[in-house]
C-alpha cells in the first residue's frame, strides 16, 4: 500500500486574528505577568489540557470543545493507516500549534484516550513531523465507534510499530510534561 | 580470472550454496519475527474486544443498580468503545490476520446487527426501568459467549504458533551447522584448487626442464658428431691419400700428411676424453683420488705445457707464484685437467699480442687462483651459463673459436668436486678474470684428515 503524506496550512481569517493576537499577548505577557485567560467551552468537552500551561479555563486545565479546537489553524493530513483501509484524509489542529496556543512550558505531553489507552508523545516528534490532533475523517467527525472523537495522527506510520503506538484514538486527556 | 573460468562449476555451486543458506536464514529469522509480532497483535487485539464487551455489562448493571457515578452517557460510551473494537478488527490492515480466522464471519454476522438493535436500545436508557434493564442485558449476553469461545480460539492458534516459532530455533541451529560445514567445505576446496594448480604449476616446469634438457642433448649429439667427423675426415682423407699416391709423394710431404694424421687423432681423442670427462661430472661418477700436493707445481705444469701453444698464437703467458709451497687436498691429474682448461681457455679466447696471467695466493684457508686475460669478454647475460656443459655447445652453434667448448664445465665440475668454487667475473671487449678458491691444508690435523680422507677414498 502506498503511503500518500501531505500536510497544509489553510488560515481562516479568525485563525490569522488569533495568531495575530497569541504574538501580541507574547509581547505584552512579561509586562502584565499574567497569560491572557482562554475563552470557556459552550459545547461538549471533547479534550482536556494539564499540566505546564500557560492559558487554562478551568481549575489549572485547559478544556476545550469542538468548535474551540476547529477555531485553530487547520491542518490536513493525507495518509494510510494500519486501521483503516485505503488513504484517508485528516484535519484537525497540530499539536505542537496548540501547546503553542497554551504556552506550554514544555512539548513533550501523556496522551490519554477513552478507553484508558495511554502513550508518551516525545516532543523531537512534534520537530521532526506533523503530529495532528485529527478531529474530521473524510470531512466527517469520528464517533467513539470510529475511533474519534479526536484521533493522533501521524502522517507516515505503516512501517513503525512504535509511531503506530502513538497513533491514540478517542483521544480525552493531554497532560504536558513537567515544567 | 583464469582460475574463475576454469573452475566455474565449483565457483557457481559454491555461490548456489551459499545464497541458499543466506536467504534461507533470512527469511526463517524474518518469518520468526514477524510472526511473533504478529501474534502479539492479533492476541491484543482479541482480547481488548472481549475486556470491552465485559466493561460494558459491568457498566450496565452498575447503571440499573443506581449508582450515581454512572450515566446513560457515559454506558453509551462505554458500548461505543465495544464497537470501536469490533470495526478494528473489521477495517485496516492491523485486523487483517484475526479476519483469517476460523468462526470470525459467523462472529461478525451475529455482532452487527446485535450491536445495531442494542444502540436503539441504549438511545432511551431508564436506570428506573428494571425490565427495560432486562431487555437490554439479553441483548448483550447473547454476545458474551461467540466473544469468548472466538477470542479463546484465537488466543490457543497463538500458542500453537508460538509452539512452532520455537521450533524454528532448532532448525536455525541446524542451518548455522550447516552454514559452517559449508564454509569449512569451501576453505578445502579452495585449498585443492590451489593445490592442484601448484602441481599443474610443478608438472609444468618439470616438462619444461626436461624439453630444454632434450633438446640441448639433441644439439649436443649435432655438435659433436660434427667435431668427430672433422678430424676423423682428415684422417681417413691424408691416410687414403698415403695409400694411393705413395710413390708420387715427396718425403716431405708423406711426413706433412702424417703430421695432420697425429694432430687430428689427438683432437679426436681430446673431444673423446673431454666428453667423457663431461659425462663422469654430470652423472656423478667423478672419483677423485686426494693428496696433499703444492698447487705451485701443478700451476707450473699447466703453464709450460701450455707455453709453446701460447707462442704459436701470439699470446704472452706468464705465472706469479708465491715463495712459499701452498698445500691443497687434490687429485694432482684433474686439478691439472682443470686448470689447463682454464689457462687454455683464456688463450683461445685472446687476440695476438695480449696477455694471460695466472695468479696464486693464500686468502686465509683458501688459495685463490686467478686467470686474467684481455680477450673478448662474455656478456653479463651469459656469464652464469658458460660454466653448464650443454648450455655452451647450444652456443657454439655458431662458433668462429671451435671445440666442444665443454672446458670450462669441465673444471667446474673438478673444482666443486673439490670442495672449491669457480667464479667469473668479465667485460666485453675488455677480457675475463676465472677465480679458482679452493681450501688449503695448513694444520697438522688437516693433515691428519687429508691422509684420512685420502685412505677413505683409496678404498672405493
Amino acid at each position: 500500500m502506498s503511503i500518500r503524506a501531505q500536510a497544509s496550512c489553510q488560515p481562516t481569517l479568525r485563525a490569522v486574528l488569533s495568531i495575530v493576537i497569541a504574538a501580541l499577548s507574547l509581547i505584552a505577557s512579561p509586562a502584565s505577568g499574567r497569560a491572557q485567560p482562554l475563552q470557556l467551552p459552550t459545547g461538549k468537552v471533547v479534550l482536556t489540557v494539564s499540566g505546564a500551561i500557560s492559558r487554562t479555563n478551568a481549575g489549572g486545565v485547559a478544556n476545550f470543545d469542538m468548535k474551540m479546537l476547529e477555531a485553530l489553524p487547520n491542518t490536513t493530513v493525507t495518509t494510510a493507516t494500519a486501521w483503516t483501509d485505503g488513504p484517508q484524509t485528516f484535519d484537525g489542529v497540530k499539536l505542537i500549534d496548540l501547546l503553542t496556543y497554551l504556552r506550554a512550558k514544555n512539548m513533550s505531553v501523556m496522551a490519554y484516550a477513552l478507553n484508558d489507552y495511554s502513550v508518551a508523545i516525545p516532543e523531537e516528534d512534534l520537530h521532526a513531523t506533523t503530529v495532528l490532533i485529527a478531529y474530521r475523517r473524510n470531512g466527517q467527525y469520528m464517533s467513539i465507534a470510529s475511533k474519534g472523537p479526536l484521533w493522533i495522527i501521524y502522517p507516515d506510520s505503516l512501517g513503525s510499530k512504535d509511531v503506530q503506538s502513538r497513533m491514540i484514538w478517542q483521544l480525552r486527556t493531554l497532560e504536558v510534561g513537567p515544567e | 580470472m583464469s582460475i574463475v573460468r576454469k573452475y566455474w562449476a565449483a565457483f557457481a555451486v559454491t555461490l548456489i550454496f551459499a545464497g541458499a543458506l543466506g536467504l534461507s536464514t533470512y527469511l526463517l529469522v524474518k518469518n520468526s519475527t514477524a510472526l511473533s509480532q504478529a501474534q502479539r497483535s492479533t492476541s491484543w487485539l482479541a482480547a481488548q474486544l472481549e475486556l470491552e464487551y465485559f466493561r460494558t455489562l459491568s457498566l450496565l448493571d452498575a447503571f440499573y443498580s443506581q449508582d450515581p457515578e454512572v450515566s446513560a452517557d457515559s454506558v453509551r460510551e462505554r458500548f461505543e468503545i465495544f464497537e470501536s473494537r469490533i470495526n478494528t478488527i473489521a477495517t485496516g490492515e492491523e485486523g487483517s490476520e484475526l479476519r483469517t480466522t476460523k468462526n470470525y464471519q459467523p462472529l461478525m454476522d451475529l455482532l452487527v446487527p446485535a450491536v445495531a438493535k442494542i444502540q436503539l436500545a441504549l438511545n432511551g436508557l431508564d436506570s428506573a426501568n428494571p425490565s427495560q434493564h432486562v431487555a437490554v442485558r439479553k441483548l448483550l449476553t447473547a454476545l458474551g459467549h461467540p466473544i469468548q469461545a472466538w477470542t479463546m480460539g484465537v488466543l490457543l492458534h497463538n500458542q500453537a504458533l508460538e509452539t512452532l516459532r520455537s521450533s524454528y530455533y532448532p532448525v536455525l541451529g541446524a542451518l548455522l551447522g550447516v552454514i559452517s560445514a559449508g564454509s569449512i567445505l569451501i576453505w578445502m576446496l579452495s585449498q585443492a584448487i590451489i593445490k592442484a594448480e601448484a602441481f599443474a604449476h610443478t608438472e609444468h616446469m618439470a616438462r619444461e626442464r626436461a624439453d630444454h634438457a632434450n633438446r640441448a642433448k639433441d644439439t649436443f649429439l649435432a655438435i659433436a658428431s660434427h667435431e668427430f667427423r672433422t678430424p676423423l675426415n682428415a684422417i681417413i682423407g691424408f691416410s687414403e691419400l698415403l695409400r694411393s699416391r705413395a710413390h708420387a709423394l715427396t718425403e716431405d710431404s708423406r711426413n706433412r700428411f702424417l703430421e695432420d694424421i697425429i694432430s687430428s687423432g689427438r683432437q679426436l681423442s681430446r673431444i673423446i676424453n673431454d666428453t667423457l670427462n663431461m659425462s663422469k661430472i654430470s652423472t656423478g661418477k667423478l672419483t677423485l683420488k686426494l693428496e696433499p700436493v703444492d698447487i705451485r707445481s701443478i700451476l707450473n705444469d699447466c703453464v709450460s705445457a701450455l707455453q709453446s701453444g701460447a707462442k704459436d698464437v701470439g699470446v704472452i703467458l706468464a705465472a706469479h707464484m708465491p715463495s712459499d709451497a701452498i698445500q691443497v687436498l687434490a687429485d694432482a691429474v684433474w686439478l691439472n685437467q682443470a686448470i689447463t682448461n682454464i689457462v687454455s681457455n683464456a688463450i683461445r679466447f685472446t687476440t695476438s699480442g695480449e696477455r694471460v696471467d695466472v695468479r696464486c695466493h693464500q686468502r686465509g684457508e683458501s688459495v685463490v687462483l686467478e686467470v686474467v686475460d684481455r680477450g673478448i669478454g662474455i656478456p653479463e647475460t651469459e656469464l652464469h651459463h658458460v660454466t653448464k656443459p650443454f648450455y655452451q655447445v647450444q652456443n657454439v652453434l655458431d662458433r668462429e673459436r671451435g671445440g666442444l667448448g665443454l672446458g670450462l664445465a669441465i673444471a667446474n665440475g673438478v673444482i666443486e668436486a673439490h670442495g672449491g668454487n669457480l667464479t667469473i667475473s668479465s667485460a666485453v671487449g675488455q677480457g675475463t678474470v676465472v677465480s679458482v678458491s679452493l681450501p688449503t691444508v695448513r694444520s697438522q690435523d688437516g693433515w691428519a684428515q687429508a691422509r684420512k680422507a685420502q685412505i677413505d677414498v683409496n678404498q672405493f
